[in-house]
């Protein structure tokens, strides 16, 4: 049992033990808990369905699962991994725990609202899980109409209902964040002393108060469309299918930024601390995030470049898409220059970090190709397009959740982890990673379509490898599950600090006392106030 | 195909239309570009790692650098190395959207999961389209139920097919051969059985074949 050692206050995790206690309990940490739980649970529903795409690809025939199957594993894979894991990930978990405490404040402006969108996650998911138990859905994750109004006989209204509850979850969260970075800071915490992972969180939360609702409203038509036959969508009742592409895409492509900046915000956390060196160019790093924020809202379009929007549509959403990828070029080059003159050790978390600007560098140059109009149009519905936004989401969003994970484990759990294991299954993550998804830009290029569950035979031996990529990728995931739950009941007990990393977090003991702070902190300096020791 | 297609390992996609070549050394400098951001990246992160790993005993006088002028580089020089590569997107974008005038229309129907092709001539085929080597074609595209998409990947072009309203796509071909078409807009079930083949003929080959009577029976699937 986790007694509360320190004779400062009880830590949070013994502050009640009964299982009414977590599901009542307001404080940010006890439902970040629950939520890292619950999204485990998600990422690992979600990977079972990549599993059984990746088998049924490993053969060009479709000799696995039937036609039907096919499509509903590839549209429960996309539903679940990007609502039910990849957008809440970083935000409701290492956000909910961390960024009260790295404001200095005892907990979230609405703990209560912090509750209510666990539980509406929640039911969320448990739409989704019946959605699936019904009989699954096989529009795949963007829904696109006519076919998900008027065509599919799927349970689309069951899955639209559970990504249309899950938004408020987000947008509940958001708000939340907002708030208390504008009015909870302790004194002499200042703008451009927020450790920019807090920027991140704040940037991410902005994009979704902004665009969640959007998505839930295109959801809605969709379900008037589908249940009373109104027409919005489907030309044969008057309405324009494109226009669903535009309001999807308004909300999911700022949603990638959703799932990306808070990585950022990670990474720049990771860097210092293991670099021993103040971030390279704070302010700049923090416009980037802006920038990204803002700019990202106007960039939808260039996922319809063969859609039927207008070529000047899609020259302009050219030109914005170029303009989003310089701030991100930005702080991949902050990220390397922090490392001059560091004093660099490559504990696990910061083997993730450099996979992530790694991984993230591909992904970033390969999302040039697919801005670049004429280009995109040989590139665009291929595995091309597949494998970018798998270099963006798990290279990038995953690899950062993961590194993040294991860089405050010791804080959240009190805990210490095996660092020699968790170092080998970063090292094994990232190649199985690349052996997953490279291949995929080939088959793109060469012409493969997603979506696919037969293909042409000249495309096996890439499709061969990408499946093998993918037993060393689910490998290197469980491993970290199984040394995780060791260190939780048989880890030695970590200390306050074990990084010797600057930020309020680890000025307070491990695992925090309920209340944060028994004293209210005050802020007299920048944030990442390393300095690399010459003799070290 | 030969037998290397056969068994998987054809790494290469033949470019058989006029806007291919222009699309492929597009496609191929973005790849060196790429490629050579990659390399000086992941070196300079690589030798810093190495040279600064914790306990190697290394010159760390004045670490704190705070360069402007390296922020400023680093912010220019995509900038205008993008809009470069905007702008020569953009000219070929223009091309695909610009048919010239005297093009050979061609109509094409989507349905689950079929296309269904009508010529001028009147001859009709299915999951097939025959076309003559240099002339202009126009396809003018609608679909009957769900939004589909025409892609030939030799001709480096795809283009969605709506309900409701006309897509057109043009190109040029200019090598003969048979080259695989597909669906690239899901649109259910047999999605990935939406396919077939685009034949590219010699003009006089075309204008015989396209004022030949059909076999009494559907044309076979390629």
């Amino acid at each position: 049992m986790t007694q509360a050692r320190t004779a400062m206050a009880r830590s949070y995790l013994s502050d009640g033990t009964t299982i009414r206690s977590w599901l009542t309990t307001s404080d940010h940490k006890r439902i970040a808990i629950m939520f890292s739980i619950a999204i485990t649970a998600f990422f690992f529903i979600g990977g079972l369905a990549a599993t059984l795409i990746r088998i049924e690809l490993a053969t060009p025939q479709g000799d696995v699962v039937s036609a039907e199957t096919y499509n509903k594993l590839f549209t429960l894979h996309g539903i679940v991994m990007v609502w039910f894991f990849l957008i809440p990930s970083i935000p409701t978990t290492l956000g909910n725990f961390l960024l009260p405490i790295m404001v200095g404040a005892r907990d979230l402006a609405f703990p209560r609202l912090n509750l209510a969108s666990l539980y509406i996650y929640i039911l969320g998911g448990i739409f989704t899980i019946v959605t699936v138990i019904a009989g699954g859905v096989d529009t795949g994750w963007t829904f696109y109409t006519p076919y998900s109004t008027m065509f599919s006989n799927s349970y689309v209204l069951l899955a639209a209902a559970g990504v249309f509850i899950v938004g408020f979850s987000s947008i509940f969260t958001g708000l939340n964040f907002i708030v208390t970075v504008h009015t909870m800071r302790a004194p002499g915490m200042t703008w451009f002393r927020l450790p920019l992972f807090v920027w991140a969180m704040y940037s991410t939360s902005i994009v979704m108060v902004l665009a969640t609702p959007v998505l839930a409203m295109t959801l809605a038509l969709i379900g008037i469309e589908r249940i009373a036959g109104i027409g919005f969508f489907d030309p044969a009742l008057g309405g324009d299918p494109v226009l669903f592409q535009h309001l999807f895409w308004f909300y999911s492509h700022p949603a990638v930024y959703i799932m990306v900046l808070p990585a950022m915000g990670v990474v720049s956390e990771i860097i210092t601390c293991f670099a021993r060196k103040r971030i390279f160019g704070y302010r700049f790093m923090v416009y980037a995030i802006a920038a990204i924020a803002v700019i990202g809202f106007l960039v939808w379009g260039h996922h319809m470049f063969v859609a039927g929007e207008s070529m000047y549509a899609g020259l302009v959403f050219s030109l914005l898409s170029f303009l989003v990828a310089v701030p991100s070029a930005i702080k991949v080059f902050n990220w390397t220059a922090t490392l001059y003159k560091g004093s660099i050790s490559f504990d696990a978390p910061m083997l993730y970090a450099l996979g992530f600007v790694g991984l993230f560098l591909i992904g970033g140059l390969t999302g040039l190709f697919l801005a670049a109009t004429a280009v995109d149009v040989h590139l665009t519905q291929t595995y091309f397009v597949v494998a970018h936004f798998h270099y963006i989401m798990v290279g990038g969003a995953v690899m950062a959740y993961l590194g993040g994970i294991h860089y405050w484990w010791p804080k959240i759990t009190g805990k210490l982890y095996r660092e020699g294991i968790a170092q080998a299954a970063a090292v094994l993550m990232f190649f199985g990673f690349n052996l997953t998804f490279f291949p995929q830009f080939l088959l793109g290029y060469l012409g493969m379509p997603r979506r696919y569950h037969e293909y042409a035979d000249r495309f096996q031996m890439l499709n061969v490898l990408s499946s093998a990529g993918a037993v060393v990728l689910a490998l290197a995931y469980l491993i970290p599950l199984t040394y995780f739950t060791w260190s939780l009941f048989r880890g030695e007990r970590a200390p306050a600090n074990p990084w010797r990393a600057t930020g309020l977090e680890w000025t307070i003991p491990s695992p925090p006392p309920t209340h944060n702070f028994t004293h209210t902190p005050q802020i007299s300096d920048e944030p990442y106030a390393y300095a690399p020791d010459s003799r070290e | 195909m030969n037998d290397q297609a056969a068994n998987g390992f054809d790494f290469s996609v033949p470019a058989a239309s006029t806007i291919a070549p222009p699309i492929d050394a597009l496609f191929y400098t973005l790849v060196a570009l790429s490629l050579a951001v990659t390399i000086v990246i992941i070196c300079c992160i690589l030798y810093f790692c190495i040279k600064y790993r914790r306990g190697n005993a290394v010159d760390r006088t004045d670490s704190e650098v705070k360069s402007l002028k390296l922020e400023d580089t680093w912010i220019a020089v995509p900038l205008v190395l993008f809009f470069a590569l905007f702008c020569w997107a953009a000219v070929l974008y223009a091309r695909i959207f610009t048919p010239p005038p005297n093009t050979l229309d061609i109509f094409v129907v989507g349905k689950q999961w079929m296309w269904k092709v009508e010529h001028a001539a009147g001859r009709q085929e299915i999951d097939a389209l025959h076309v003559p080597v240099g002339v202009p074609v126009r396809l003018v595209m609608t679909s009957q139920d769900v939004i589909h998409s025409f892609f030939v990947p030799a001709f480096r072009l795809k283009q969605d097919v709506l309900p409701g309203r006309y897509t057109a796509l043009w190109f040029q071909a200019t090598k003969p051969g048979v080259y695989p078409l597909s669906c690239t807009e899901y649109c259910g079930t047999d999605h990935s059985r939406m396919g077939g083949a685009v034949v590219v003929m010699s003009q006089e080959d075309y204008q015989r074949w396209a004022s030949e009577k059909p076999p009494a029976a559907q044309e076979p699937k390629p």
